[in-house]
């Protein structure tokens, strides 16, 4: 896919673990391994408001477009 | 839902009915066949053309096995139907086997249309009787149900893709 989930590395960066975002931004860890994996179809706005306010970064910095 | 508990009880019910009726219709084929008693067999769902008192053996033989498979290609419709209601009544609505079972029953009601709209137009000429085109030689209502099967199929499976979308929107 030529959509590119960061969410690790934002969460290195930010030294917080994957149970713990998903504990803030209220789903799953499985829908957030989904996520991670590039596994998901769409993402709601509102799932990546809070992802984004729960890291502190913008939405550029989670997705990236890669051309195939 | 109730509905579909009531769909499942009575497709049961006519499931049964069809399987003994073609196995009634079968040892009554064979039986008729083995005592040479021609005159007495009278297929189903093509016996209204058909004049016993004319026919030769092999004609009868011959209509009362396409009357055997058409019974037969019934039964699997029923079959397929039954599946599908166990799934639905189970809320599995948009699966494979609910999809694959609509598609299967429209195509054998579709088969079974021709079948039965071919064999009514076929026997009264090779039998010689006289031939007169009514209604009943053209099941347009097994064409229509088969027909709307298949299309009730195309739905779930475009329904299916939308829920596993659905599931995988984060």
């Amino acid at each position: 896919m030529s959509i590119v989930v960061n969410l690790d590395v934002m969460l290195a960066k930010r030294q917080m673990k994957s149970k713990d975002l998903s504990e803030i931004i209220g789903i799953t860890t499985a829908n957030l391994s989904i996520l991670k994996s590039g596994k998901a179809k769409a993402v709601r706005f509102s799932t990546l408001e809070a992802i984004c306010k729960a890291l502190d970064c913008q939405p550029a910095d989670i997705l990236e477009y890669i051309e195939d | 839902m109730k509905s579909i508990s009531i769909i499942k009880k009575a497709i049961n019910i006519f499931y049964y009915l069809f399987i003994l009726t073609f196995a009634f219709e079968s040892i009554k084929f064979m039986y008729y066949l083995i005592l040479g008693n021609f005159d007495k067999l009278n297929p189903k769902f093509i016996n209204d053309v058909i004049n016993y008192t004319d026919t030769s053996g092999i004609l009868t033989i011959v209509s009362n096995i396409i009357g055997l498979g058409l019974i037969y290609l019934f039964v699997l419709v029923i079959e397929n139907l039954r599946l599908s209601t166990f799934e639905l009544e189970q809320q599995n609505y948009f699966n494979d086997v609910v999809i694959n079972s609509f598609k299967k029953a429209g195509g054998l009601l579709l088969i079974f249309a021709v079948i039965q709209l071919v064999s009514k137009f076929i026997f009264p000429v090779l039998l010689n009787t006289s031939f007169k085109l009514t209604s009943g030689h053209f099941p347009i209502f097994h064409v229509l149900i088969g027909l709307f099967f298949i299309f009730l199929s195309d739905v779930f499976k475009k329904a299916k893709k939308v829920t596993e979308e659905n599931d995988l929107t984060i």
